[in-house]
């Protein structure tokens, strides 16, 4: 039973979710794997049920729900699809979630209610050949000229990135300044001088679009600008924070979509001649699993509480990212050993949750920089 | 000797493969990854070099080399091409087991053949599904997850035949078709694909003498070696990169935590290793627990060091343009082949209370 404190609102959406997820989702999972290719209809059908923009405010476009029903959803989408969960995690959590923290009510209404309403495509661009985990790093330019920002340079890596219809990004106006030079944003597709480049061939999230964003004398006009002078950089760790919640829950639900198909193939399937459940080999490794899962669903769930309570969450979120990612990753490997060799090949869509889980290891800080943000708080600089 | 327990001869043959795997494998491992394809030419070249029948008698074309040489060889290969060298792991233990133990009239022609480069498919305990008829003259069905089946011109298959689980020689030419496995997740220029059997025609030439496990243990051997290899593949594509990858002004391979992932790549390929050689000198006494404890040790290893890898690369190790992704996923295709780490600790457990 579910005790944790979710209401009867927070269960009927998740209800919602669910059915669209083991329904809709589940059947056609395994073939958006094999063609590699973002379903951009499968997308936008997602986006009309309001699920682009569910913490956000009714309005501003959104759903008008809190974080935790946010996360509900991710939990659900990632069980049966990891790269669609992740096109819609970097969508809300990383585009959206800024405009609306920090942009001005102009932004707001040009950019946010489409995008909460689910029109169109957002995408999240901070990461840059030479500037991963060092994000401080970035090397694109943003220059003022007769009163326009002229943006140079190269961004990689960027979920969604070819199929963005506004990409909120970072660059630095000077360099003498550091972190304190780079501003935040926003860009529209088909924005002279912007385009998107090469996509990733991946592990895993094959259905999942991670591309290039070129910037070659690219003109934006000062309402572009995101937030405050000089505080682009807080915009995105602040981003960050409450993104990592939901990187932390697409580990967590790939590992749980591992233990529930592992845990269905176990009771149904024999070795040996004797049912598989009765091995205390199986009942160690579905045991173990399930209570490092449980462990990890409980910080991301309060992490995402204290998102909805409007408490700093940097330790925390953190926290949870790193745990659950983990667990997320550990829980995938285990339970295809209970599978045995049919899971590594198409029979079972298990090895698919491995590979998608790896990444959120990666994305959106590495464990390591998890680790640091972490000790920071414990330790002091 | 030095602390591995190799000689002056063992050094050079490591050597001599770990050349041939840099020189043929490593310019096309990530394509023929991608595209599922088998080295075709490069096995005619490891025929030519005589991989194929390490623990042969010289007069069957052999080169009556001990199982640690084997377990070199396999190592060396697996660094570039894990696929490629449990292909040849395979090769080899079949040649061995039919050699030993099989009782066909013609044996010696079929063993020549297999050093030589003809193909021999390996159905393994974990995985075969064949069955007898129950007066032991016919086999039929299908298994999954046969290596080296690609083209194969004999096989080796497990199965239950009236209260006896053993290995059957087939020729694969008779009734027998190959269906490449084009999603297998690792492993993937190894030749794996289903196997059916029509109604197969059998004899007890077909059957393997008892092998007292032999077949078994040379196999965990060389399943260790694949595995010491690919942690041997991590550190070389995560050590380069965390010394090229400049971060916060340094290069990541500066910071502590990439150190230590570092290490424990290291760590995980030494401890694989010396199981692995451990196992192997111990193969001519029969020694059990060796083989088990190795491949149980050695794969779990392996997984360890892929995802290390991947880990040191970042993002870039999540992209198929490096091979720390390969590793994982090969890895990741060898703990699921054999008997998993957990279910086989079980059976070491009962080898050793027993
Ligand atoms: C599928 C995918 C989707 C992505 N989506 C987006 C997106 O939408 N938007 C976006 O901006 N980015 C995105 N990224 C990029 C992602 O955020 C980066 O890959 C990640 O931040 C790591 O950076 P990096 O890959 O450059 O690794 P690096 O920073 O080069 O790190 C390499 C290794 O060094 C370690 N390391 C680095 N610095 C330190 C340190 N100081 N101390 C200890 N260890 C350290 C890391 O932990 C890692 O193990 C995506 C990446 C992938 C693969």
């Amino acid at each position: 039973m579910d005790l944790m404190e979710f209401s009867k609102e927070h269960l009927e959406f998740r209800d919602e979710v669910r059915d669209f997820a083991q329904n809709r989702l589940k059947p056609i999972a395994e073939d958006l794997e094999r063609k590699a290719e973002f379903d951009y209809d499968l997308i936008m059908e997602i986006g009309r049920k309001g699920w682009f923009g569910i913490p956000i405010p009714e309005k501003y476009g959104g759903m008008g729900k809190d974080n935790v029903s946010y996360i509900l959803a991710l939990e659900e989408l990632t069980k049966v699809c990891g790269a669609t969960a992740i096109m819609v995690a970097a969508h809300c959590s990383l585009c959206v979630c800024p405009i609306y923290y920090d942009g001005n009510e102009e932004q707001k209404k040009k950019y946010l209610v489409p995008l909460a309403r689910g029109e169109k495509i957002g995408s999240f661009g901070l990461s840059e050949p030479n500037a991963g985990s060092d994000a401080g790093g970035t090397e694109t330019t943003a220059v003022l000229k007769d009163g326009k920002w002229v943006i140079n340079g190269q961004k990689r890596w960027i979920t969604n990135g070819s199929y963005a219809d506004v990409i909120v990004f970072t660059a630095q106006t000077n360099k003498e300044l550091k972190h304190h030079g780079i501003y935040s944003f926003i860009v529209e597709k088909g924005t002279p001088g912007f385009s998107p480049g090469n996509k990733e061939d991946k592990l895993g999230l094959r259905s999942s679009n991670t591309a290039e964003l070129l910037f070659d004398e690219c003109e934006l006009p000062p309402e572009n600008l995101l937030g405050k002078e000089g505080e682009g950089f807080k915009v995105f760790m602040r981003t960050l924070d409450g993104g990592r919640i939901s990187i932390g829950m697409l580990g967590l639900g790939l590992g749980e979509g591992a233990l529930e198909s592992a845990i269905e193939f176990a009771t149904t399937h024999e070795r040996k001649g004797k049912p598989l459940i009765k091995y205390q080999w199986v009942q160690k490794l579905i045991a173990d699993t399930a209570t490092e899962l449980e462990a990890a669903r409980h910080l991301i769930y309060h992490a995402a509480r204290l998102k909805d309570a409007k408490v700093d969450l940097n330790k925390e979120g953190a926290m949870a990212k790193l745990y659950a990612s983990e667990v997320g990753t550990r829980a995938c490997r285990k339970m295809m050993d209970i599978i045995g060799p049919d899971s590594i090949n198409g029979t079972y869509p298990i090895q698919r949750l491995l590979r998608d889980a790896k990444l959120m290891e990666i994305g959106e800080g590495t464990s390591e920089v998890q680790r640091i943000v972490i000790g920071r708080q414990l330790l002091g600089r | 000797m030095d602390w591995l327990g190799l000689n002056n001869d063992h050094k050079l043959l490591r050597d001599d493969i770990a050349g041939f795997a840099k020189n043929e494998l490593e310019e096309d491992v990530l394509e023929f990854d991608k595209e599922y394809k088998f080295f075709d030419s490069v096995w005619k070249k490891a025929a030519g070099m005589g991989l194929f029948g390490f623990m042969l008698p010289e007069s069957v074309g052999g080169a009556d080399m001990d199982a640690i040489s084997l377990a070199l060889c396999i190592e060396e290969l697996a660094v570039v091409s894990p696929s490629f060298a449990f292909a040849v792991a395979v090769q080899n233990i079949g040649a061995y087991a039919i050699e030993k133990f099989g009782g066909m009239d013609n044996k010696a022609d079929i063993v020549k053949d297999i050093v030589k480069g003809l193909k021999v498919a390996l159905c393994m305990e974990s995985i075969c599904k064949l069955k007898c008829n129950d007066d032991r003259t016919q086999i039929s069905g299908t298994s999954g997850f046969v290596v080296n089946g690609d083209n194969s011109k004999y096989c080796l298959m497990f199965a239950s035949c009236a209260e006896r689980n053993t290995y059957l020689y087939l020729d694969t030419a008779d009734n027998c078709e190959f269906h490449k496995e084009n999603e297998i997740i690792g492993m993937r220029s190894a030749g794996i694909g289903k196997f059916e059997v029509k109604p197969y025609a059998i004899s007890d030439k077909n059957f393997l003498q008892p092998d007292e496990g032999e077949i078994e243990y040379l196999l965990k051997i060389c399943v260790s070696a694949v595995s010491t290899g690919i942690c041997a593949g991590s550190y070389n594509v995560a050590i380069p990169y965390s010394k090229e990858r400049v971060q916060f002004g340094r290069p990541i391979s500066k910071f502590g935590m990439v150190r230590r992932m570092v290490s424990e790549i290291e760590e995980n390929a030494r401890i694989s290793r010396l199981l692995t050689y451990d196992a192997a000198s111990k193969f001519r006494d029969g020694d059990r627990l060796a083989p088990y404890i190795a491949s149980v040790t050695a794969r779990d290893r392996a997984m360890v060091c892929g995802d290390r890898a991947v880990q040191v690369l970042g993002g870039a190790g999540y992209t198929k343009d490096y091979p720390a992704e390969m590793y994982f996923r090969d890895a990741k295709t060898l703990e699921a082949l054999l008997y998993s780490a957990e279910e086989e600790r079980e059976l070491i457990g009962k080898i050793i209370t027993d």
